[in-house]
């Protein structure tokens, strides 16, 4: 299977959101409002999957899902409602959510918003249009598409990698020359070219490369043997304690028992035999 | 027993409050009844409710396995309330998951939709068996007091598979302790690095044993003061020795991992995060441990609820670290629970001790009744489930509790915000617009309109033109004002249905957005002046000094002769743009001022050509000479600021 991926060469972006519009009217979101909770950090909403976050010198840097080739937030649910599908995307199932939004705590993108104000919340994030790709209504997500600088590229991971190695090479004055994304916790399926450092996309500045899922997989593969072990060891100690202490009252008994045998043919029937 | 029936009326107003809020929780959702956020999804619930609860509740499997594992029988008498007290405990945790969880009758999913590489499913599976566990070993007390055949069988069946349980229960529980730990293993870029740690699932095990032996301490000592009951002072000690050894071991594990990852150095960085890592490793392990290795503290009741409180205190704190205090840094979102949030933790608190209260008083839960004993509490009524004393001292007691819930309830209903409408976005203070009334001139002559401040005494003559309010835009904030005849825009992009056309470039959540938001650039003043060329081309003349003439001034701008001193002919005469002559050093404003060109460029074009400047500057044509005219607009020269209070502001 192709994993189709998203390129943004940040030095491209004029900063017009139409990508943003796109993504709205395609995704039918909703209008922006205010709410209290998503006044911090970036724009990103349950009504505004991708946003442009304006920074210092004309640069415009586009936020959205970076559809993680080991995703944390997948890995992290407990029923399996957001999972990575074989084309790339991260996909949300709402009808098996419960609502635990450890996705949320776990992207290390702070990527997953909620609809608090609704009595049934949902988590929503960018499906890089994966619905209306698959059913063949669209050819590439809206936001590549609606992009007039071609500065969002949609395409093949491979190839998009190889093109954007193949533009720092021509450019090596203009570009960091790194793919942002690449690498970064096991890779993403959405890259950045840039001129400026990205790290403020993520929580931290650097998230190092390997795959966060790993971090939790090293010690929940320990829980059956832990389970076993602790059971194990439970009824071993419970064998040995019961054991010995039923040992020890044994020992107890058959020496009162003993010492009571003895005392009384000689202390009690000698004396008689010997007084008579 | 004033004492019972003041605690109890406490519980059950509580419980009311919490009543309240639940109606809201589900009616209106999670926005309304919590202060969470986007970037701080997980808060005082799964904190203290989950977190904390599943802790607390350590006392069940730890207590269990003294007595049975390790065959301390003389632990016997703490074991039913320390298996209640867990069983609760976790009732109370899947309580407050059914508020916290968005969805909460999705709640058995993970029963079926299987996903093993989550801690949180983990987790989930665990808190069920063990809770299904806990309710089979309690199941006995309850039964025991009933005398049908079915209920003493059992009673019967149960007890022999005590072993069993109190094993799975704690193979359970090692699990699922730890693995509330586990969760936050994911999250290194989220978590403080002084409570990340990829062994952080031993730290829970291991205070969830401190825990659980100082939570029974002070469940005991709580129990014995309400009712007023013989404190079994030597068992307690006991358990305060254990847990001396305990939490010594847990501050050792906690400084050695510091020690070992290379984070020492985080201990006394002065943040307010290590000084609230050091007062909770104080507070929960060093000064209770401490307290529990004398002797004489273990024996005096002060000493016990001195320690167990401080350590049960701060594990609490601990959880409410790890999963939120210890994570603003990161995120930079500052929680802090709303009233509502505060009211649901504490209102299942009380829920569950209430029915403590009931269960203690209904049932042998701290004296097992023994053979002899036994007769004194049997009902010789043959009803099946007359086995039940309802201790209602009288019809009093249930008349002031109801009251007390419902008087709760109003209340925290009349507090409730948003009854109606749940949580509404914020509004976004705007500047109040300003405007000013222009005469707007009709002239068939010209496709133009001609715009002058309104004077009642010049423009009193309908026929000359009419009266038009204009906006007041100050776009880079410089007190210098252009007037905007927002009106006449509305009516000729196509009346009220055309704001989009200008305000579709929002920023989000703004309502109009000002200029200089997307023209960020539009106030930055521009350097015209080239220092190294002059340099250059005056080294013959005199170099520095040439501009900077006295040695004695610092070599700034300010300081440095104005470019029109030697340039005596780049002023452009009749411009309306005045600047003093001192003021010419170099610097020229950001383009708004001037027209998207330097001034100089501009103006000396415009005279060569022999274009009068100054009426017609502020006419966007005046440069842009290709477009249609009568689509553009001429404005009278800015209002300075001093003429200001000559118009009539509304």
């Amino acid at each position: 299977m192709r994993q189709m991926s998203i390129l943004t060469d940040v030095t491209k972006c004029i900063g017009c959101e139409e990508c943003v519009k796109a993504c709205k009217e395609t995704n039918k979101t909703g209008e922006d409002q205010p709410w209290r909770w998503q006044r911090k950090i970036d724009d990103l909403s349950a009504t505004r999957w991708t946003t442009i976050l304006p920074r210092p010198d004309r640069h415009y840097v586009r936020k959205q899902c970076r559809h993680c080739l080991e995703p944390a937030c997948a890995s992290v649910c407990p029923v399996g409602a957001m999972h990575k599908t074989p084309e790339g995307p991260v996909v949300y199932n709402s009808k098996i959510c419960m609502g635990c939004r450890y996705c949320m705590m776990a992207c290390p993108y702070g990527i997953p918003r909620y609809t608090w104000a609704d009595a049934v919340p949902y988590v929503r994030k960018c499906i890089m249009c994966y619905d209306k790709i698959s059913s063949g209504e669209l050819e590439q997500p809206a936001c590549t598409k609606a992009c007039p600088k071609e500065a969002t590229i949609y395409g093949e991971r491979e190839e998009l990698i190889r093109l954007a190695h193949g533009r720092i090479e021509e450019n090596p004055d203009l570009y960091i020359p790194k793919v942002f994304g690449e690498h970064e916790v096991g890779g993403t399926s959405v890259l950045y070219l840039s001129d400026i450092d990205l790290g403020f996309l993520g929580w931290k500045e650097d998230l190092g490369d390997e795959p966060l899922p790993m971090k939790t997989w090293v010690v929940l593969n320990k829980v059956p043997g832990i389970f076993v072990g602790v059971g194990v060891t439970m009824f071993g100690l419970y064998w040995i304690i019961d054991r010995r202490m039923r040992l020890q009252e044994e020992a107890l008994e058959k020496k009162s028992a003993s010492t009571d045998a003895q005392h009384d043919p000689e202390t009690g029937t000698d004396k008689v035999e010997a007084k008579k | 027993m004033i004492r019972v029936r003041f605690v109890k009326g406490i519980l059950w107003f509580l419980v009311g409050l919490a009543a309240a809020v639940t109606i809201f929780r589900f009616l209106k959702g999670l926005g309304t009844v919590t202060a969470l956020t986007d970037t701080t999804p997980w808060g005082l619930w799964i904190g203290f409710d989950v977190l904390g609860g599943v802790a607390l509740a350590a006392g069940g499997f730890v207590i269990a396995a003294t007595v049975y594992i390790f065959h301390l029988k003389k632990y016997e008498p703490i074991l039913r309330p320390a298996v209640l007290t867990a069983c609760l405990g976790y009732a109370a945790v899947v309580g407050g998951l059914m508020f916290d969880i968005g969805i909460p009758w999705n709640i058995w999913r993970p029963m079926f939709f299987w996903q093993e590489h989550s801690a949180l499913f983990e987790v989930a599976w665990c808190v069920m068996l063990y809770f299904t566990v806990l309710q089979l070993e309690f199941l006995p007390v309850i039964l025991e007091k009933f005398k049908h055949p079915l209920s003493q069988t059992a009673y019967k069946i149960l007890k022999f598979f005590t072993l069993p349980l109190v094993i799975l229960g704690i193979m359970l529980s090692t699990l699922h302790q730890s693995s509330l730990g586990t969760l936050f293993l994911i999250m290194p870029h989220r978590l403080h690095p002084l409570w990340y740690s990829p062994i952080i699932p031993l730290h829970f095990f291991v205070s969830a044993i401190g825990l659980g032996l100082t939570m029974v301490i002070t469940e005991s000592l709580v129990s014995s003061w309400i009712y007023k009951k013989h404190l079994e002072k030597d068992l307690l000690s006991g358990l305060a020795k254990a847990a001396a050894i305990v939490l010594w071991a847990y501050a050792a594990i906690k400084v050695a991992d510091l020690a070992a990852t290379g984070k020492l150095h985080y201990l006394f960085a002065g943040t307010w995060e290590s000084n609230l890592f050091l007062f909770e490793l104080l507070i929960s392990a060093i000064l209770p441990a401490a307290l529990f290795s004398s002797a004489k503290a273990r024996q005096s009741t002060g000493g016990l609820a001195a320690g167990a409180g401080l350590a049960v205190f701060g594990f609490v704190l601990n959880r409410i670290a790890v999963s939120g205090l210890a994570t603003i840094s990161a995120t930079q979102t500052d929680y802090f629970p709303s009233w509502t949030e505060f009211a649901i933790s504490i209102g299942i608190v009380s829920a569950a001790g209430l029915a403590f209260f009931f269960l203690v008083e209904n049932f042998y839960v701290y004296d097992e009744p023994r053979a002899e004993k036994r007769d004194k509490y049997e009902i010789v009524s043959p009803d099946p489930v007359g086995g039940i004393r309802l201790h209602w001292s009288s019809l009093a007691d249930a008349r002031l509790y109801s009251l007390l819930f419902v008087v709760a309830l109003a209340l925290g209903i009349a507090l409730m915000p948003n009854i109606v409408t749940g949580v509404t976005p914020e509004r976004i203070e705007v500047e109040k617009a300003r405007r000013v009334d222009a005469f707007r001139s009709k002239s068939d002559a010209s496709p133009l309109y001609l715009y002058a401040l309104y004077n009642p005494d010049e423009h009193d003559n309908p026929e000359a033109g009419e009266v038009a309010e204009m906006l007041l835009i100050d776009g880079d904030r410089n007190n210098k004002f252009v007037l905007f005849d927002h009106g006449t825009h509305e009516k000729n992009n196509g009346g009220p249905e055309s704001c989009g056309m200008c305000h579709h470039m929002n920023k989000p959540l703004d309502k109009a957005t000002s200029c200089y938001e997307c023209h960020t650039d539009m106030f930055l003043t521009t350097d015209t002046f080239q220092h190294e060329y002059h340099r250059e081309k005056l080294k013959e003349q005199g170099g520095c000094v040439k501009c900077h003439k006295d040695p004695a001034e610092p070599k700034t701008r300010e300081t440095a002769t104005a470019c029109g001193e030697c340039h005596k002919n780049m002023r452009v005469p009749n411009s309306f743009v005045k600047v003093e002559e001192a003021d010419q050093t170099g610097i020229a404003p950001g383009y708004m001022n001037v027209m998207h060109k330097l001034c100089i460029e501009c103006h000396k074009q415009k005279q060569e050509e022999k274009v009068e400047l100054a009426p017609d500057l502020a006419r966007c044509a005046a440069c842009h000479q290709g477009l249609d005219e009568s689509m553009l607009m001429v404005v009278e020269p800015y209002p300075q600021p001093q003429s200001m209070s000559l118009l009539t502001q509304r």
